[in-house]
């Protein structure tokens, strides 16, 4: 499974560029996207899932075109939307076989077990006979990962699983799309939650502003952060100070005042001592640093 | 890729979410509750409703009426869920899911549209189970399984698709369900209350003005008709559809649908243009063979007619198709050579060969005409013979050519039931043929737009041979020889004007009653009236002798034919009442064709009479054997079927300008078909005659049309005739609508003229005298003017000439009205005397009749059943004729041995309204030392008007009110209820608002016996009765009120409700309250008031309870 991205851009009628000639290859496995809101992930992602169509550049799955196999590339698709929260008048099972019938699934009795496999899998066999509508917000967005699974999916496209959901819910569910990228097949995951991608993505690609600005692994990004990642033993005083000068992660009391962790470029006035970056720290720094350059250069 | 697994499955899942909709599901439950106890109480006899049989009495009106009505709701309800699925699809986050799944745009549409369509599907299923099993284990008619199918295929499938498709391209453009919504309910609600109704039943989809009642006989009547109205909404919906498809908001994916969506689209309007336009085309086809045919006719009218003597038809039914052989003897019975022939035949018979003595000879066959030109002229008093061959169908655009358009185009339709009009039958298993579809050449040409009157029959020697499936039987005049197993022959044994032609699978019951053959044919399996009729049986003989001697001693001709059959023929045959002649096409030489089932046919709804008899022997304690009720009931049904002339079978949506006739009347028998009387000069005469033989039209006063319409179409005609003579109706074509009433009220008042002046038993005996001797051929005005002249000294001829140039009519004033009963010998006589004025220029006639009591209950209810147990008809016990010359007064005088209970004065044609003054005697108070007064005589007129008498009734012009707009938008829109009529009927359950005239005769009033009325509301509604009092002094002030308006639900209307009026006098204003309920029949006091010179009035306001009811006002100076 290949996923050729070229040039590709999606310019809406009032005049904003939503995807701003994107370049990607996405292989087999688990790939993140990550960027902040209004970055143009779900217009991506809808380019993808064949729901709208690009202003220009193409997409090429394996070899096929996804302006002229629309239909083939479909039948290769799973797709979680945004918000997956309204259903028609279907019970969870029922909904489930709607998905899976029109996934190609013809044999009522394959497809009845599959339907029973897969709420067992996302955890909602005990609610099959309720409404889909009266599940909660989680379960289903757990039918939604489900529905979006069954008929083996060669190309999985979840967009934002996780916004709202409780650890521990989100935790279930980044353990079914782990389990799901051993398998060949394309998983694209697009998330402003830095996490989700750390602990699941093989390679990933920020987006800002409609265009890549990153594009490799998780380790690259994060190496390109280190040593522009501080702790800051801070008192009461000059907490404001560095909030304004730095872009502040995180803040613990500590006993003489405050920890606190910046990203810079480098550390003026302040002694910090340089820490290990993780994900969310090369994110804030990529954001905050390297981005700004680029946009400078593009615009 | 088109999948009809997706389809299927999408399907499926809209129809499982459909079916959860609450909305959906009351709608299914009020609908199957609703259409339950709909065909309960219609179809079965579980409440014992008081339900018209036309209700139930086709097989096939049941599943009509259920799908009618279900397809009006559903059609509705499919609205809101073809828009719903869009709805849906666009409020749902989780459709994306669903959008990227591997189906084409056309399999998800058509897969949404199946799944909604499928809920119908089994909704239709659903309402057909529950009316079938209703009507099979329960229903008071059979069961026709076929049109249990063909309902939901023509009525509810192409309007679903239709309103879908078009729910969904109106959804896919304005993108708004509330939007959607009120447009479809607007298209939906004028399509159905007016598109439909008011312009053509094309344009209602629902197909509620369409005609699709369906024949146990034929079917439908009207295939290709059907064809277009559903197929044009079939492929519209289709068409619409596959828009959708095109247009719809998803990233298509490639497939043959979508590929054929647009040819599809295109294709779709195509069928929908054509559609459109073959209907437009139907009836101007028949408007262009019409317009060739009356200028053919118009053209050839000047050359001679031959008159066809002997006609012997051979004639091959092949499924559609007629293959006939017609060899024709005639006479030149002209002056003058005749050097060329026309016959006219109908324009879809073709003919291929015309042979003169074996020799072919040259034809020229168009426009319902064959023009033959003959080797040699054929001299004055010659005779020829032509063999004529001709095959093809009956073309129903060249019947009728005397009827207009409108009258054409007025749907048949009863309750919600439409029916195709049909005039003729030419199928593989039904053949009806009448003289009117000239299935047959006959002489001449057949109709002439600018003088209908000299339409021409003669008498013609008839011999049909028939040849078609051996398991049809085949029906027509004459004596029957079946050769073999195909071929039937008839022999008619004396001439006759016309033949007909009736080949169906019947059954037949025949009684021979004094050497006349009595059958009755029906439709194999049609045998309801069995069980009504199963004890007649022995009596059947004597009960017909009795029924035709009766009708023959009232009418004065006797029956010429040795054979007189009742058959049954499809609900679809319509026939229209002419101008010149009261024979309807239902009425052929020995035949009545009764409609399928009784449909429509009042007195052949033994069920209700049934109830009828058992509701009155229940309140009279009487008991009655059942074959005496049986007999009743056979006795009704024949006297008010064939007998009756005015017992009409109307449809509502007929024009009200004419009366209907009776279709089913066997008076033709008696006249139109044996006797003719021709003249040149006078071509009118031989319909007034024939009027004046029927006997007259019994519109009652107490009849319930009466009620319902205030003027009878007869007084329409003595209305028109007021404004213009019957010369200017004649040369009007544009009013031809009513000329039948006008020629039939003024050939009444003729023939009573002619009573009055010879007296009525001199001029029967005259009249049966002529007749007697030329039965079966044309008999000339001149013999009738001969024999009058001989034995009156009366110039008919003169008579007719100042009766055509008359104008204006008399008016008739009845005063004095006395009745007293005596003493002669031992004997109690009664005595009622009165005075008639006619103060008109027209001299005129009038006829007087007495009704015993116990005859129509006394001239009160009367209606349906009030003649159970007797004859059936109102017998008066006297009849008198009385001529009133211009300006003169009579005092006249009668005296019974009966009691009388009621008296009629029928004013024949004058400007009295009503024509029939009606007076009911309460009591006859004995009166001692009187002698007798008998006969007319004139006196001195009296004063109409006593001096110091002031009287306003509501014609006058100072009778004032002020009514409000009563009309409201909708109305006006839909153009309900005709409010062009001054006078209008009284519906008791729905009381006018503002002030209405009526007429009745019990009302106050010169010639016209009107009053107005009003519901009863809160009294802000008055009328005010205006005088200019000349020399002041005290008055009595007295009110007209009459019971006029009680009747019919006795005891329920006026519920002893006071009547307010309020008398402006110089003391002020005096409230007066009349109880209605005790007020005398009459003029009431209502008090002495003074009043001083100038302006005074008396005012009545609708305060009340039922009708209020304003008529005249009188002061009487003291």
């Amino acid at each position: 499974m290949k996923i050729k991205i070229d040039h590709l851009s999606k310019i809406y009628k009032n005049g904003n560029k939503a995807v701003n000639d994107v370049t990607l290859d996405i292989d087999s496995g688990m790939f993140g996207l990550l960027g902040p809101n209004g970055a143009g992930k779900t217009t991506l992602m809808r380019i993808l899932a064949t729901l709208m169509t690009a202003s220009s550049g193409d997409v090429k799955i394996n070899d096929l075109d996804i302006l002229n196999d629309r239909g083939a590339i479909r039948s290769m698709l799973g797709f979680l939307p945004q918000d997956f929260s309204s259903f028609p008048k279907l019970k969870t099972w029922e909904f489930l076989d709607y998905s899976a019938a029109l996934a190609g699934i013809k044999l009522k009795k394959e497809r009845m077990h599959l339907v029973d496999a897969m709420l067992d899998k996302v955890g909602l066999l005990e609610f099959r006979d309720r409404q889909a509508k009266k599940l909660s917000g989680g379960m289903k967005r757990r039918l939604g990962i489900a529905q979006a699974l069954i008929g083996d999916p060669k190309i999985l496209i979840v967009d934002e699983p996780t916004t709202g959901l409780d650890p521990e819910e989100r935790i279930r569910f980044r353990n079914i799309l782990s389990d799901m990228s051993r398998k060949e097949i394309v998983i694209i995951l697009s998330t402003h939650i830095v996490g989700d991608i750390s602990s699941t993505c093989k390679k990933m690609a920020l987006l800002n502003k409609g265009s890549v600005a990153f594009n490799g692994t998780p380790d690259e990004l994060i190496d390109l952060a280190r040593e522009h990642v501080f702790r800051i033993e801070a008192f009461d005083s000059d907490l404001e100070n560095i909030k304004a000068n730095y872009p502040v992660i995180s803040t613990i009391p500590s006993e003489n005042g405050w920890d606190v962790e910046v990203v810079a470029n480098k550390l003026g006035d302040y002694k910090g001592e340089i820490i290990e970056p993780n994900l969310e720290h090369a994110y804030m720094y990529f954001m905050e640093y390297l981005v700004e350059d680029e946009t400078v250069k593009v615009y | 890729m088109l999948s009809l697994y997706n389809i299927t499955i999408i399907a499926k899942f809209e129809l499982k979410t459909l079916l959860r909709s609450w909305f959906l599901r009351i709608f299914i439950v009020l609908s199957l509750a609703f259409l339950f106890m709909y065909d309960l109480v219609t179809i079965t006899n579980v409440f014992k409703p008081f339900i018209p049989r036309s209700m139930y009495a086709l097989p096939s009106s049941t599943p009509y009426i259920n799908m009618v009505l279900f397809n009006l709701a559903q059609a509705v309800i499919a609205v809101f869920l073809s828009s719903d699925f869009f709805k849906r699809d666009r409020k749902l986050n989780t459709t994306e899911a669903i959008y990227i799944r591997s189906m084409s745009n056309s399999s998800y549409i058509l897969g949404k549209a199946i799944g909604i369509l499928f809920v119908f599907v089994i909704l239709n299923v659903f309402v057909l189970v529950l009316t079938g099993t209703i009507h099979y284990f329960f229903g008071l008619s059979d069961v026709n399984i076929y049109a249990y199918f063909l309902y939901p295929l023509v009525i509810s499938l192409p309007t679903l698709v239709f309103i879908i498709g078009l729910t969904f391209f109106l959804m896919g453009v304005i993108k708004n369900q509330a939007i959607t919504f009120i447009i479809l309910l607007g298209y939906i609600a004028s399509a159905i209350f007016y598109l439909g109704p008011q312009i053509d039943p094309i344009f209602d989809y629902t197909t509620m003005w369409f005609p699709l009642m369906y024949s146990d006989f034929v079917g439908f009547g009207n295939e290709y008709e059907i064809l277009i109205h559903r197929g044009l909404y079939l492929f519209a919906g289709i068409g619409l559809i596959f828009l959708t498809i095109l247009m719809f908001k998803r990233l298509p994916q490639e497939d043959l649908i979508r590929k054929l969506s647009l040819p599809g689209t295109i294709i779709s309007l195509i069928v929908v243009l054509f559609s459109i336009y073959s209907y437009i085309l139907i009836p101007i086809e028949r408007e262009s063979l019409r317009t060739d045919i009356y200028t053919a006719n118009y053209e050839s009218s000047k050359i001679p007619r031959v008159t066809i003597t002997d006609n012997t038809i051979s004639l091959t039914h092949k499924k559609n198709h007629l293959e006939c052989r017609s060899e024709i003897k005639f006479v030149n019975k002209n002056e003058e050579s005749v050097t060329g022939y026309i016959f006219n035949l109908n324009p879809g018979l073709i003919v291929t060969s015309v042979t003169s003595k074996n020799k072919n000879i040259e034809f020229v066959n168009e426009k319902g005409l064959i023009r033959i030109t003959p080797d040699k002229q054929l001299l004055s008093g010659n005779s020829d013979s032509l063999l004529i061959f001709y095959e093809g169908q009956i073309d129903e655009n060249a019947c009728y050519l005397d009827m207009d358009d409108e009258r054409l185009d007025e749907s048949k339709r009863q309750f919600v039931f439409g029916i195709k009009k049909r005039y003729s039958f030419l199928t593989e298993n039904y053949v009806l043929l009448t003289n009117e579809n000239q299935w047959y050449p006959n002489s001449g040409v057949k109709y002439l737009r600018n003088n209908p009157f000299s339409y021409k029959t003669n008498f013609i020697n008839f011999k049909l041979n028939v040849t078609t499936d051996k398991n049809l039987n085949v029906l027509s005049q004459g004596t029957e020889t079946k050769l073999n197993e195909y071929e039937t022959s008839f022999n008619m044994s004396k001439p006759i004007p016309f033949i007909s032609l009736i080949i169906g699978d019947y059954e037949k019951r025949s009684i021979k009653v004094d050497s006349v053959d009595y059958s009755l044919y029906t439709f194999e399996g049609h045998n309801y009236f069995d069980e009504y009729l199963n004890e007649v049986g022995d009596t059947l003989g004597t009960l017909i002798r009795e029924l035709k001697n009766n009708y023959e001693t009232k009418i004065g001709l006797e029956y010429k034919f040795n054979r007189l059959s009742l058959i049954e023929v499809p609900v679809q045959y319509t026939t229209y009442k002419r101008a010149w002649t009261v024979a309807q096409e239902s009425g052929q030489p020995e035949m009545i064709f009764l409609t399928e089932n009784g449909f429509n046919v009042e007195a052949a709804d033994f069920k209700l009479y049934k109830q009828g008899q058992e509701r009155f022997s229940d309140r009279s304690n009487q008991v009655i054997l059942e074959k005496e009720k049986q007999g009743q009931m056979f006795n009704n049904f024949i006297s008010s079927t064939l007998f009756d002339q005015s017992r009409n079978m109307r449809f509502r949506s007929q024009s009200d300008l004419q009366s209907a006739g009776n279709p089913f009347s066997i008076f033709p028998n008696y006249y139109s078909y044996v006797y003719k009387v021709s003249s040149d000069s006078y071509p009118l005469f031989n319909t007034l005659f024939e009027g004046y033989l029927k006997g007259d039209e019994d519109d009652s006063p107490f009849s319930r049309r009466r009620v319902m319409e205030a003027i009878t179409p007869i007084e329409k005609a003595a209305i028109s005739l007021s404004e213009k003579g019957i010369a200017a109706h004649l040369s009007d074509t544009l009013k031809k609508d009513i000329l039948p009433d006008i020629l039939d009220i003024k050939g009444d008042y003729l023939f009573n003229m002619l009573k009055g002046m010879i007296s009525t038993e001199k001029l029967s005996s005259i009249i049966n005298n002529i007749l007697s001797n030329s039965p079966n051929s044309e008999i000339d005005l001149e013999v009738f003017h001969k024999k009058i002249l001989e034995e009156t000294s009366i110039d008919i001829y003169s008579m007719m000439d100042e009766w055509y140039n008359q104008n204006g009519l008399p008016g008739y004033l009845i005063e004095k009205i006395e009745n007293y009963r005596f003493t002669e010998g031992n004997r109690e006589k009664y005595q009622v005397r009165f005075t008639v004025t006619n103060p008109e220029n027209v001299s005129g006639v009038i006829k007087t009749s007495f009704y015993a009591a116990g005859g129509r209950g006394g001239g009160r209810g009367g209606g349906r059943f009030g003649s159970f147990g007797g004859s059936g008809a109102d017998e008066a016990i006297s009849e008198q004729i009385l001529l009133l010359g211009s300006k003169q007064t009579l005092e006249y005088g009668i005296v019974l041995d009966e009691e009388p209970r009621r008296m009629n004065i029928n004013t024949i044609l004058s400007l009295n309204l009503p024509l029939d003054i009606e007076k009911t005697f309460e009591e006859f108070e004995e009166r001692k030392k009187v002698k007798p007064f008998i006969g007319s005589f004139p006196v001195e007129q009296g004063r109409l008007i006593n001096s110091g008498e002031i009287i306003i009734d509501n014609e006058d012009s100072t009778f004032t009110f002020v009514n409000t707009s009563d009309r409201s938008m909708l109305k006006q829109l839909l153009d309900l209820g005709n409010d062009d009529e001054k006078y209008k009927g009284v519906r008791f359950w729905n009381p006018p608002n503002n002030w209405t005239a009526t007429i009745h005769s019990d009302f106050y009033g010169k010639y016209i016996h009107s009053a107005h009325f009003i519901g009863g509301s809160d009294g802000s509604k008055s009328v005010s009765w205006n005088t200019e009092i000349l020399s002041g002094g005290y008055y009595d002030v007295y009110a007209y009120i009459s019971n006029a308006l009680t009747f019919g639900r006795r005891g329920q209307n006026n519920s002893n409700t006071k009547y307010h009026y309020k008398i402006h006098n110089d003391d002020g204003v005096e409230d007066v309250e009349v109880e209605i309920n005790n007020a005398d029949k009459g003029w009431n006091l209502l008090g002495r008031y003074y009043f001083s010179e100038g302006n005074c009035k008396v005012e009545l306001t609708d305060e009340g309870e039922g009708l209020i009811i304003a008529d005249a006002i009188k002061w009487i100076a003291q």
